[in-house]
């Protein structure tokens, strides 16, 4: 099964270019075909030129170096804004640690703690420290940084700051911090906040839930450390030195990225592979070897897939970085260009969390890294329509057990995310700021599994051309551009029509949900009709129990539609003599009678026999067997769990 | 008294009272129903075939007794579906998932009675090993098999020494696992600064491996008291209590040389392996034909129950060698 399975997948993928699968069988809009522009690079606004010394001893990294910022707003400004995430992790006053979140990453309080400490800040020669305001009145968090500057920037002007810092990297909590001699250095400059078309910025304090934003630029950073030491970076490596003093010194530059990120670790093994015109380089742990191959293997798969679906992936080098076991926290997480990934050196084979955290990872380079929705305001923009990818990318290559294919068990990841989605459905919007959701759990399961489970099911339901073009289409339209939800459902406007429009945002915005159910079904044998009748001047009644019967039967079924969605369905009803008939039902409405008519009665009725609907609340009212008529009862489950009964019980007794 | 038959006896002479003879002064061949020690080399499960096919039939039924919750609920939810439940092994999972992961309360109430059916019945299932044991190591005249109602009768009879030795043998062999696993995780922890944690998970891995085979070791020693017991039962008839009879037992297990330990050893590798093979062509076939209901599910459960009569056989197969080895 799972052969002809992966083989039909095969196929619709090499055929996408040349079928007209839509739903509706309408011709896609002119503007929307493959060839919609991409941009090709990304407006610049920030040029980050650094450098970084790696103390591994003490953990600190210092920091020194110049940020041009050009204000491409409308407006003047006369004020800048930096994040200073370091500082989440400086004592348990700060937003991130008082955040009462639970169910979610980095839970754990540092064993030792860090800190981003802003030693010089000048523009123009002229000092802004002492104007510099770390905190808001009656709030200790310092990761949130006003900076007042001395003159107002024009719309369109560049300035250039000077600035050095030092860092002090924490034990290994949420995606950065050492472990022993590993170092994943992450979030550990002063980053300038994005500065929007209005003049304002996008500041906010690290939250526990919800990640980051910033402007497009270029990042020419120059790494110091140790020379036994390796380095994993965002970009490629443009020059490498080791010095007289035992150093290794190394430069990475990389433009069209809005932020940079590195590793250094003594352990690190290295393998390199040019895989569809990219560098790719993965950096993982001794004795790693085989998963170092399986995440290899992956990005055989996911960069020309991901390509296709969602425009090539621009940079030359990408690297994955598989942090040792001891620091988990550090994995599952992405940078521009520069991916962490994670799972133990134990996992086999027929388990694919390595494969999904790769593919998930490395999914985010084209939301998280390409388009760069704003990541706190509106978290599945990027966490979502990612799951989404996954889960659409990992069947093509697993087949029906893409999450796991055990004991003769398949499970597919779209199956789980809707699974997930289905428990969470009423208690809270999807769209909404990460930081507002009262607990993590419930954001992991709307922003992330809901969000995916909306879009397949528009994907199932309208059609796998209608939906690929629209994701194509906005992954293309909206690179390097920071696209918002209005963007997001405008695509799915144009493509795909109002009514998915309507659908997506009510979904995203609404709690909106759907479940359909049969709630009546009836047949009959259809007879002559009775009563009095005048025919050729004579009059005659007919009795009820003498009415001839007609050789067919006649019956109906009630679909009703409970919720706020509208999801076009088919409803199959079945008839004793073996046929089956598909009667399409547009959703409109809140219930739908359908009717029966054949040579034999009406057996039986599916609502959504293909199970398109995802999010369809409750399948267990989904069809019914008319009283009366024989039902198939559960032997595959009477036929399994008696095995597994004596299975187990062997285990105890002869 | 005179025992001369031709002296006749005064007239007022008591006469001996007449009493029934008692079953140990009985010659066997006047007592149908009592099991006769077989010789230890003439010991074999394939002289025993009707008793592996009891004991088989035996666990089909409570094995489905077990189901039977599980099997009702789903055809409560399922039954109806036009499918029948084999919408619910389809590939991908979105029913079984929604199923297992429903908001149903009755899933829980439902695989606890389950559970509490599996663990009764791996309890009472020790009459069977007790009755097993003794079919396979005795015989009734005209070197036939006990009746089966003999043997479920001795089996009854080592149930509670059966018990303690079940009992003690699963916290003997969890004792050996759990400081297998937990030396294992402390080793790991331990090594990685050193050794990286992909060596030392391997060294952890192989600590908690090495405790497995322990245990299993352990368990031999077991299936050898567990067959002493039941061959003393049938050699030596005397009234003996359980606790007895369990002592007994451990001391002759205890007793068994090196030589034969390790033959019992040799007898138990070579069928565990072929045990878990039969598992592995279940989990194929399963594979292969699970979820497709109709003439798929026959097939699957012809296949299923060949496999549990082969472990049952190879499990009979041996018990026979451990009687042999105490006998």
């Amino acid at each position: 099964m799972r052969r002809w399975l992966g083989a039909v997948a095969l196929l619709s993928l090499a055929a996408v270019p040349f079928t007209e699968a839509a739903a509706d069988g309408s011709a896609p809009t002119p503007a929307t075909d493959v060839m919609t522009p991409m941009a090709e690079h990304a407006d610049k606004v920030v040029g980050y030129t650094l450098r970084a010394t790696l103390d591994p001893v003490s953990h600190t990294v210092h920091g020194e170096g110049t940020v041009s910022w050009k204000n491409v707003s409308e407006k003047p400004v006369s004020e800048l804004w930096f994040h200073l995430y370091l500082n989440a992790f400086k004592n348990q006053r700060s937003v991130f640690m008082r955040e009462p979140v639970g169910g979610f990453r980095g839970t754990t309080i540092p064993k030792d703690w860090g800190t981003i400490d802003l030693r010089k800040l000048t523009l123009d020669g002229i000092d802004l420290m002492p104007k510099v305001e770390l905190r808001r009145p009656s709030d200790e968090d310092e990761t949130d940084a006003r900076v007042p500057l001395p003159r107002e920037v024009a719309p369109g002007e560049t300035i250039t700051l000077e600035m050095t810092w030092d860092d002090k990297l924490p034990t290994v909590v949420e995606r950065t911090g050492y472990d022993g001699s590993f170092h994943m250095v992450a979030q550990w400059f002063p980053k300038i906040a994005k500065i929007e078309k209005d003049g304002t910025f996008a500041h906010f304090p690290f939250h526990h839930l919800g990640e980051f934003y910033a402007d497009y630029g270029t990042y020419d950073v120059t790494l110091d450390v140790p020379h036994d030491y390796v380095i994993g970076a965002t970009g490629p490596k443009v020059a490498s030195k080791k010095t007289e003093g035992g150093r290794l010194v190394e430069r990475h530059v990389q433009d069209d990225v809005h932020d940079f990120a590195w590793t250094a670790w003594n352990q690190w093994r290295k393998r390199k592979e040019t895989i569809d015109g990219v560098d790719v380089t993965i950096l993982y742990p001794p004795n790693y070897d085989d998963i170092a191959e399986r995440e290899l293997e992956t990005m055989r798969f996911a960069l020309p897939h991901y390509g296709d679906r969602y425009g090539k992936y621009p940079y030359g080098v990408l690297t994955l970085v598989h942090p040792p076991s001891t620091s988990p926290e550090a994995g599952g997480m992405e940078y521009p260009t520069l991916i962490t990934t994670g799972g133990g050196s134990w996992t086999p084979r027929g388990v694919h969390t390595i494969e999904m955290v790769t593919i998930h990872e490395f999914g985010h380079q084209y939301f998280y890294g390409l388009l760069a929705s704003n990541e706190v305001k509106w978290p599945f923009l990027d966490e979502g329509l990612n799951s989404y990818a996954e889960s659409e990318a990992m069947p093509h290559w697993k087949g029906a057990g893409s999450g796991l294919d055990l004991l003769g068990l398949t499970v597919g990841v779209a199956e789980t995310h809707g699974e997930r989605a289905r428990h969470v459905v009423h208690d809270d919007k999807i769209a909404q700021p990460a930081y507002t959701f009262g607990s993590g759990t419930g954001y992991g399961s709307l922003v992330y599994s809901r969000t995916a489970a909306i879009v397949e099911t528009l994907r199932r339901v309208y059609g796998d051309d209608k939906l690929r073009r629209t994701m194509r289409t906005y992954a293309r339209r909206f690179r390097f551009k920071h696209p918002t939800p209005d963007d997001l459902i405008a695509t799915f406007r144009e493509v795909m029509g109002e009514a998915v429009a309507t659908t997506l945002r009510t979904a995203l915005f609404d709690k909106g949900w759907i479940d359909y159910a049969i709630t009546h079904a009836s047949s009959h044998p259809v007879h002559t009709a009775a009563g009095i009748f005048d025919l050729d001047g004579k009059r005659e009644t007919v009795p009820e129990d003498k009415r001839a019967r007609a050789g067919s039967h006649s019956g109906w079924v009630l679909v009703a539609r409970r919720g706020t969605l509208a999801l076009p369905v088919e409803i199959e009803l079945i008839a004793e003599d073996g046929t089956k008939t598909r009667v399409p039902w547009d959703g409109d409405g809140d219930s739908m009678r359908v009717p029966y008519k054949g040579s034999s009665p009406l057996h039986g009725a599916i609502v959504d026999p293909d199970g398109k609907v995802l999010l369809d609340q409750d399948r267990s009212n989904d069809f019914t067997t008319l009283a009366g008529r024989s039902t198939k009862g559960a032997p595959n489950t009477w036929e399994r769990a008696t095995y597994w009964a004596e299975i187990l019980l062997g285990g105890l007794s002869p | 008294m005179s025992d001369r038959l031709d002296i006749p006896l005064p007239a007022d002479t008591p006469l001996p009272p007449i009493t029934a003879p008692s079953l140990e002064e009985v010659p066997p061949s006047f007592n149908q129903e009592r099991p006769t020690p077989l010789d230890a080399n003439m010991i074999s499960a394939r002289r025993r075939p009707r008793a592996v096919v009891l004991v088989y039939a035996i666990e089909l039924v409570w094995a489905l007794l077990i189901a039977a919750p599980v099997h009702a609920w789903a055809r409560r939810v399922y039954g109806t579906h036009p499918d029948g439940d084999a919408v619910l092994w389809a590939p991908g999972g979105r029913e079984l998932l929604g199923w297992l992961g429903g908001l149903d309360a009755a899933f829980g109430v439902t695989m606890r009675t389950s559970i509490l059916l599996l663990v009764i019945g791996a309890v009472v299932s020790q009459v069977l090993t007790g009755a097993l044991l003794v079919s396979l190591g005795t015989e009734r005249p005209g070197r036939r098999a006990i009746r089966a109602r003999t043997a479920l009768a001795e089996g009854i009879n080592l149930w509670l020494p059966m018990t303690c030795v079940l009992i003690v043998a699963s916290a003997v062999g969890l004792a050996l696992l759990g400081a297998g696993v937990g030396l294992g995780l402390a080793f790991d922890r331990a090594l990685i600064p050193s050794f990286g944690d992909a060596t030392a998970f391997k060294v952890g891995f192989g600590l908690a491996a090495f405790s497995l085979l322990l245990a299993c070791l352990t368990g031999v020693y077991f299936d050898l008291v567990r067959a002493a017991i039941a061959r003393e039962a049938t050699v030596d008839r005397a009234a003996l209590t359980a606790a007895s009879r369990l002592w007994s037992g451990f001391k002759r297990g205890a007793k068994v040389g090196v030589g034969s330990y390790f033959a019992a050893l040799r007898e138990w590798s070579w069928r565990a392996a072929a045990s878990f093979a039969l598992l592995g062509v279940g989990w194929l076939a399963s594979s292969a034909l699970g979820g497709k209901g109709g003439f798929a599910v026959v097939a699957l459960f012809v296949v299923h129950q060949a496999i549990v009569i082969g472990r049952i056989a190879l499990r009979a197969s041996y018990f026979a060698r451990t009687l042999r080895i105490v006998g």
